[in-house]
């Protein structure tokens, strides 16, 4: 029994191992497929369980180590929602989240320059969450609400989208608004079909750049503004720290437990 | 001014392997020392210059990782046969000529990253730098002992030492990269290929764990030294991501 679990840890070290190395070559949208995550967490197992069969105490510890940041690796990346905020000065958001909102505002984005370089040795967001507080988000410095966060993911030269209704209102993409009394969400601009992806209610539909369409008792037109530099904030939702810490607990328990057994 | 000294370093280091292999270990040393003192000259001068620590792009770190290399095995070796002695010399050598070849642009001196401006790089770095040490330091042991005759090996107890801190300083460099990820990005990993590598590298040095029989471990050892240099060199310039300035 021993010797067939020894076994299937090397070819399915072998087998991971080549998986990797193609796909962070050829294909790096596969590291973070289902299939690839299966053979992960199958990875994750047999390390765990080899473990138990190294002598040494440190190299057993490192094996459950290298376990728990594969199923840290895998549960992460599957249970975070994200997505990018682009936003220009003035620009606003509403953050949905289960029974709450977070309305957030761009005052202010400074970029510092090292003297005679062009790269950015630091960018700063100014932003005021629900018109009270005024926060700074900066790389290595997001804003933590609940179980939300804002990283400063990057900056660059953003499009605003001006939208028309009985007045026209300035849309970055992402951003969510409320119009004749109408919750939308301007998903994304698409600039090969020249249309904006709009979702209301959980329905989606398109809006051609110029043309004017009736929607409900509306009639709406968007057109895009001159461009300007803006800030990209990363939204993040975090999910599952408390099941992670419980795994983690569990392992090093199953360690202390294998290590009083032995002796 | 720098470059120069480099030249100088490697012509140093390469009197000094020259004088060790005619079996003049008293002057090769006092050689080495000289190359030492160069080689701390130049790092000092590099993190003066650039107002950073000398770890924050390729050249940088490789600068770095040859001398930390020449300081385990010139204070922290035991006493080692003059073979080995030779080999650490001639793979510190080789570092440097690396140095000296490595494209004239990646000397340039440039701005620290906003994300590397964070107490995580100071753990993060170092502790690979160290896995590294402590890797080519085994890498070393594993070709003598691959191309032994004997059953006996002499150096059987420092490669397993070499290669365990490796792989706890290689363990705490992941660890702490994904901990900064979190911090900085948001994510403990991003499937960037630097960390796809680094976790390749991790997985392959864990082998060495598994096997009993010395040829096969000093395989495994020098397999996991060849990803090691990809995910330095191959990965930096090949595939773009996240780390595309270390």
């Amino acid at each position: 029994m021993v010797k067939i679990l020894k076994y299937s840890y090397w070819i399915l070290t072998l087998v991971i191992l080549t998986m990797l190395a193609l796909a962070s070559i050829f294909s790096p949208a596969l590291l973070s497929s289902l299939g690839y995550t299966i053979i992960y967490l199958l990875y994750a197992v047999f390390t765990f369980v080899s473990a138990i069969f190294i002598p040494s105490f440190l190299s057993k510890l490192l094996h459950i180590l290298l376990a728990l940041l594969i199923f840290v690796v895998v549960f992460v990346k599957s249970n975070n929602d994200r997505y990018p905020l682009a936003l220009g000065e003035g620009g606003h958001y509403m953050l949905k989240m289960e029974n709450d909102t977070l309305n957030i505002e761009l005052l202010d984005f400074t970029i510092t320059h090292e003297d005679g370089s062009a790269s950015a040795v630091h960018y700063n967001s100014t932003i005021l969450i629900n018109d009270m507080d005024t926060v700074s988000v900066s790389v290595n410095h997001p804003f933590k609400y609940k179980k939300i966060r804002l990283y400063q993911s990057s900056y660059g030269n953003i499009t605003p989208f001006n939208f028309y209704f009985n007045d026209s209102l300035k849309l970055f993409e992402g951003q969510y608004a409320e119009m004749n009394g109408i919750d939308f969400h301007f998903l994304e601009f698409d600039p090969l079909l020249q249309r904006a992806a709009i979702s209301y209610n959980d329905i989606l539909f398109y809006l051609p750049v110029g043309r004017e369409i009736s929607f409900l008792d509306a009639k709406i037109k968007i057109l895009p503004d001159t461009g300007e530099m803006g800030t990209v904030l990363e939204y993040v939702e975090v999910k599952g720290h408390t099941l992670l810490l419980v795994i983690a607990m569990m392992l090093l328990l199953t360690l202390i437990f294998v290590r009083i057994r032995r002796r | 001014m720098e470059f120069t000294l480099l030249l100088i370093l490697v012509s140093i280091y390469a009197i000094s392997l020259f004088i060790g292999l005619f079996k003049q270990e008293g002057i090769a040393t006092y050689v080495l020392y000289l190359g030492f003192i160069l080689h701390l000259a130049i790092l000092i001068i590099r993190s003066i210059t650039a107002h950073h620590p000398p770890f924050t792009n390729v050249y940088e770190s490789f600068l770095l990782l040859s001398f930390l290399m020449q300081v385990k095995f010139l204070f922290f070796q035991g006493t080692a046969s003059s073979r080995v002695v030779n080999l650490q010399r001639f793979v510190v050598l080789i570092f440097t000529v690396v140095l000296v070849i490595l494209p004239a642009e990646t000397r340039a001196i440039n701005a620290v990253m906003p994300a590397l401006n964070s107490p995580w790089m100071y753990i993060h770095v170092p502790a690979y730098l160290f896995s590294y040490v402590a890797l080519f330091s085994g890498l070393i042991l594993a070709i003598i002992r691959l191309f032994s005759r004997k059953n006996i090996f002499a150096y059987d107890a420092q490669m397993d030492t070499d290669i365990s801190l490796a792989m706890i300083f290689m363990s705490v460099g992941l660890v702490t990269g994904a901990i900064w990820g979190q911090i900085s990005w948001g994510n403990f990993w991003s499937w960037d290929p630097k960390e796809t590598w680094a976790l390749i590298n991790i997985i392959v040095l864990s082998l060495y764990f598994h096997k009993n029989d010395r040829k096969a471990q000093s395989l495994i050892v020098i397999l996991a030294a060849l990803t090691v240099l990809f995910t330095y060199f191959g990965v930096t310039w090949l595939l773009s991501g996240l780390h595309s300035y270390s």
